[in-house]
């Protein structure tokens, strides 16, 4: 097994156990549709953008009291190192549902009842940790469509590397480490959105790990507010 | 295991600007007006937007920068194409509302007959509008989230029609058509802005 950890406790790219990679956000990049956010996670790029709400094709999914969501991710052909076949993944169709199961609990869906709301997450690059950047980015592009959300969704991950609890891992540590346990939240309503766990954990790294991954998810709800006050507000004091 | 409650998200009630979810009050200082909601006793932001207090009323509301009109809402006045008239309504695809234009696709119902009774308690088939034409239309209702529409004014009605014989365009002959091509007659329910740009 490779070694992820200096004598340290440095990670390879540098960072502390409980370091987030460098996050930029920006918000409204497409003029086409009703919103969208450009997020870099580390070397993740992705790109959210939502249409709607809109009329509902086929009829017969429309519900009568609410809107329905639906959701894609997908990543692009030049998105991994090994080209990736654009058609859509038993991945890729696994993530568009966390996705849009995560973002549910947040939208006032009986707001828009009869209607469709489509959000299309696109991992222009990847880097481990994409499905918690598009759950960023989409909640981003939710907020710019003006679309009322009980709060927005934030998600990061936590996970176990050489035997220690990191937060946020890389594609390396992803594929090397021990655990990875992506979250989202919904953080002034504190409740957890989104939570997958793949790999061994012991209780007590359990709660460690959930505990980091929470404190991620803080930090990157703390970025969406400034990406959204920057674009609406010119960076003005939130 | 206690995983929220430790943290404490940074303290909001004097600040001008909110984003979705963020505490604006509590339900003791105000009301929750407009684009905000309640949570148990705390009053929070539903969408981006400046914060704004009304004072006289006790409630506070928050104003989105860009005033995004997403759905037709009662009273709004839609512009939209007819897909499909029929003796007692017509379907109105919805392309603007409020002047703004709208990508949404929704589909109006307009009701034809109080609008087209020919005086002796009959319908006149397909005066009041065919499909393509141009109307201006008040939506009177959203019962049972159906968009319902109206044309029930001077302002509202047809704004553009083309001759259902020869395509042609027409000019108007007091409440009726005449086709500059072929010189059919139609009748429409028109609006006083016809024609116009």
């Amino acid at each position: 097994m490779s070694k992820l950890l200096n004598s340290k406790n440095r990670r390879l790219d540098g960072r502390k156990l409980d370091e987030l990679r460098p996050i930029k956000m920006k918000v409204g990049v497409i003029d086409n549709a009703n919103g969208s956010a450009y997020i870099e996670f580390g070397r993740n790029k992705v790109m959210a953008a939502v249409y709607g709400p809109k009329d509902v094709h086929p009829k017969h999914m429309m519900k009568t009291e609410s809107a329905i969501l639906k959701c894609r991710y997908h990543m692009t052909p030049f998105s991994t190192g090994r080209r990736k076949n654009p058609a859509p993944s038993r991945r890729e169709t696994e993530i568009s549902k966390i996705i849009s199961e995560a973002l549910e609990p947040a939208i006032v869906m009986t707001d828009y009842p009869r209607t469709a709301i489509h959000v299309y997450v696109e991992i222009l690059q990847s880097d481990g940790g994409s499905r918690c950047a598009g759950v960023t980015a989409a909640s981003l592009a939710l907020a710019d469509a003006g679309i009322n959300m009980r709060d927005l969704t934030s998600g990061c991950a936590a996970g176990k590397i050489d035997g220690k609890v990191a937060l946020d891992l890389d594609e390396v540590e992803d594929m090397e480490g021990d655990a990875d346990l992506p979250m989202a939240i919904l953080p002034n309503l504190e409740k957890v959105t989104l939570l997958q766990l793949d790999g061994d954990f012991s209780h007590k790294e359990f709660i460690e790990a959930l505990k980091l991954a929470k404190k991620g998810c803080l930090k990157v709800y703390e970025m969406q507010r400034n990406a959204l006050n920057d674009k609406y507000f010119g960076n003005e004091k939130a | 295991m206690v995983l929220f409650g430790e943290t404490k998200l940074p303290e909001i009630t004097k600040k001008v600007i909110a984003t979705p979810g963020e505490k604006v009050a509590v339900i003791e200082e105000f009301n929750s007006g407009e684009g905000t909601y309640l949570q148990e006793s705390n009053v929070r932001s539903l969408h981006v937007g400046e914060i704004r207090k009304n004072l006289s009323e006790r409630s506070i509301n928050i104003k989105h920068p860009d005033s995004k009109n997403i759905l037709p809402q009662l009273g709004d006045i839609i512009t939209g194409v007819v897909e499909t008239a029929q003796t007692k309504i017509a379907n109105i695809c919805i392309e603007s509302i409020n002047g703004k234009l709208s990508k949404a696709g929704f589909t109006g119902m307009l009701q034809l007959i109080s609008n087209q009774s020919s005086g002796r308690g009959r319908v006149k088939r397909g005066a009041t509008c065919r499909s393509g034409d141009i109307v201006r239309a008040l939506v009177f209702s959203i019962a049972n989230s159906t968009i319902h529409l109206s044309i029930d004014r001077p302002d509202l009605g047809v704004l553009k029609a083309t001759c259902s014989m020869c395509g042609g365009d027409f000019v108007r002959l007091d409440d009726r058509l005449k086709c500059v091509d072929c010189g059919f007659i139609e009748e429409r329910r028109l609006s006083s802005e016809y024609g116009n740009k």
